[in-house]
């Protein structure tokens, strides 16, 4: 019990801070006043960090099987860290979160947050379903955040119906999983598909597809993905922000682990082999196409902005998806590269969109004509982001995308999915190039004085854009990290 | 393969029953549209004003407080069997409820300060 509680310390830390935070909003009321509750996230994912950093090496199954931490968890574990840090960070120069809101926004931050490390933490499906929907409903809250915005509140209830029927459909396939193989913890799990050697494989991909559902609703992939870009646009950026880096990435991670521990076996070299009779590769590879084709081909048409980066958010998971089709310790790291990758360029693109919106009171195109001459640094820095969404070299996407196709076609029979992958990378830099063209080749309308950033924003952007650029050239160490993690 | 015909057959006659009740009642029922069958029935009275009037919405909050708490008590039963028998092994599990306890009562106090529970 006690070595369980002392693996799970950064978590108590996160519910420590959040139960403080509690207590600090409810009894001085002056709290709220300020930035207070937000720069209270910001240390508490800081201390929680350091907790990771303190219980690294502990890896192993706790709290009798229920959570697993490997060298995996730890790696999401500073991302969600960094994640709800960066968001808080970036929420208060924003205009979207209303001031006595505050308080509650850093609540559910950090609540999400803790909720996130549940996700990929989970070794058992009662706690996967919990994690999921500790992060769904605080999801929920937190797109329907600006109250008086009627597309905040469709956005809201779009989510909750959505996520209502996925979870429900995933129910339904843990219990079908529950059936087949009489238990509901992973291990047990790939026990006994060993021993059923994959008989009636109808029920038992009936089941697997109705628990896709639940993760592909999280992470947005094909089948389930329609509710991303009104959420996206509905939601106030910060939000959005946070959306579209955070759950996805928890979803990615809670499926990693569930292939890596239920679906397969390590083997005594580090290569992960699915079971005999289970053969998920060509429909993975299918969903991957299609996500990365169904977003970048609904990105063209798009004239607002959140919403082109909400597709193309779509198709980044793809691209992602790729890395779960070959279950390679390269195919791995490359997920783990393209994470960190995406992490920093997709929180800068979408904070840029919230800094224009916050100015202008639009995010569509026409907002962002003439925005380098008037706002010269985010115009480079928007430039850098999604040159590196293109996946264009010398940026961090370019990297992430070479190593997750140069691992997929390691594996026979899916030279198409990398082509097809790069196909859709051109495709991406027609709509991205659109959003530059308005920023640098157009008339700014209206007013033409430069804008002075402040110093938040203007620390935070660069802050985001060097990693972006730096990653591009000097990407070894990240590597060398990534494959001690995939070990572990 | 499973044998899936009994399933099949337990489909086709439910959807069956469905579209077959929908083709009769259309067919066979006795079509009379004079407006008072076509109001809103209200326990048989004359249905009065608009449905969308406004209720205080502190009601809502109790209820939803009530759910919540209510399920968080229900946590306690079954650590109240095992409880006995894992005190031999040490009192962990106490700590544990304890420690459940604490965050339960912190939102208590949330509840409470942020006077949620007042109805005036």
């Amino acid at each position: 019990m006690l070595i369980s509680l002392k693996a799970f310390l950064p978590e108590l830390t996160l519910v420590g801070f959040l139960a403080a935070l509690f207590l600090l909003d409810g009894f001085i009321p002056k709290v709220r006043e300020n930035r207070f509750p937000l720069i209270w996230v910001m240390v508490s994912c800081l201390a929680a960090a350091i907790a990771t950093g303190a219980v690294k090496n502990m890896s192993g199954a706790f709290f009798s099987g229920m959570v697993a931490s490997t060298g995996l968890t730890t790696f999401f574990r500073y991302f969600f860290l960094f994640a709800g840090g960066a968001t808080a960070y970036l929420t208060l120069s924003s205009g979207e979160i209303e001031k006595r809101g505050r308080s509650e926004f850093s609540i559910l931050l950090l609540c999400m947050t803790f909720g996130l490390s549940l996700m990929t933490l989970s070794n058992h499906f009662l706690m996967l379903y919990i994690g999921i929907e500790t992060v769904s409903i605080i999801s929920f809250v937190l797109a329907g955040f600006a109250r008086e915005s009627l597309r905040s509140n469709e956005a809201s209830f779009k989510y909750l119906v959505y996520g209502g029927v996925c979870s429900g459909l995933m129910i339904y396939g843990i219990s079908l999983i529950y059936g087949y193989t009489g238990s509901l913890a992973y291990p047990q799990i790939a026990e006994a598909l060993l021993k059923n050697n994959g008989t009636h494989p109808f029920v038992f991909y009936f089941a697997l597809f109705l628990v896709y559902a639940g993760f592909a609703y999280k992470i947005s992939s094909f089948p389930f993905h329609f509710w991303t870009p009104d959420v996206y646009e509905g939601s106030p950026t910060p939000v959005a922000t946070f959306f579209s880096v955070g759950p996805k990435a928890a979803g990615i991670g809670a499926l990693l682990h569930f292939l890596m521990t239920a679906l397969s076996q390590k083997d005594a070299n580090g290569t992960w082999t699915l079971i005999q009779g289970i053969n998920i590769a060509p429909v993975l590879a299918l969903l991957s196409a299609a996500t990365m084709v169904v977003g970048n081909l609904s990105a063209v048409a798009q004239t607002n902005v959140k919403r082109i980066l909400a597709f193309s958010s779509i198709a980044h998971v793809g691209y992602v998806l790729m890395g779960f089709v070959v279950m390679t310790p390269a195919a791995f790291v490359s997920i783990i590269f393209y994470l960190i990758a995406y992490c920093a360029m997709n929180i800068g693109a979408f904070w840029i969109v919230g800094i224009v919106a916050d100015q202008k009171g639009k995010e569509d195109l026409a907002a962002f004509k003439g925005l380098g001459w008037n706002m010269p640094v985010v115009g480079v820095c928007m430039a850098i982001f999604l040159f590196s969404l293109t996946g264009i070299p010398l940026f961090s996407g370019f990297i992430g995308k070479f190593l997750l196709f140069g691992a997929l076609i390691q594996m026979p029979g899916y030279l198409w999915l990398a082509l097809l992958g790069v196909l859709n990378s051109v495709i991406s830099l027609y709509y991205y190039a659109k959003i530059l063209r308005a920023i640098w080749l157009e008339k700014p309308e209206g007013t033409t004085g430069s804008v002075k950033l402040p110093m938040t924003q203007l620390v935070g952007l660069v802050g985001l854009a060097v990693p972006t650029i730096v990653l591009g050239l000097f990407f070894s160490p990240v590597l060398e990290m990534a494959q001690k993690w995939i070990a572990q | 393969m499973v044998n899936l015909v009994p399933i099949a057959i337990l489909l086709g006659v439910a959807l069956l029953l469905c579209i077959g009740i929908l083709v009769v009642t259309t067919l066979l029922g006795p079509k009379n549209p004079v407006p008072s069958r076509l109001g809103t029935y209200e326990c048989g009275v004359k249905p009065e004003g608009g449905a969308h009037i406004p209720f205080k919405s502190s009601f809502y909050l109790i209820a939803v407080l009530f759910l919540l708490f209510d399920v968080e008590a229900a946590f306690f039963l079954p650590w109240a069997l095992v409880y006995k028998e894992s005190l031999a092994q040490g009192p962990s599990l106490l700590w544990a409820m304890l420690i459940y306890l604490g965050l339960m009562t912190i939102g208590l106090a949330y509840i409470l300060r942020k006077k949620i529970l007042r109805l005036t």
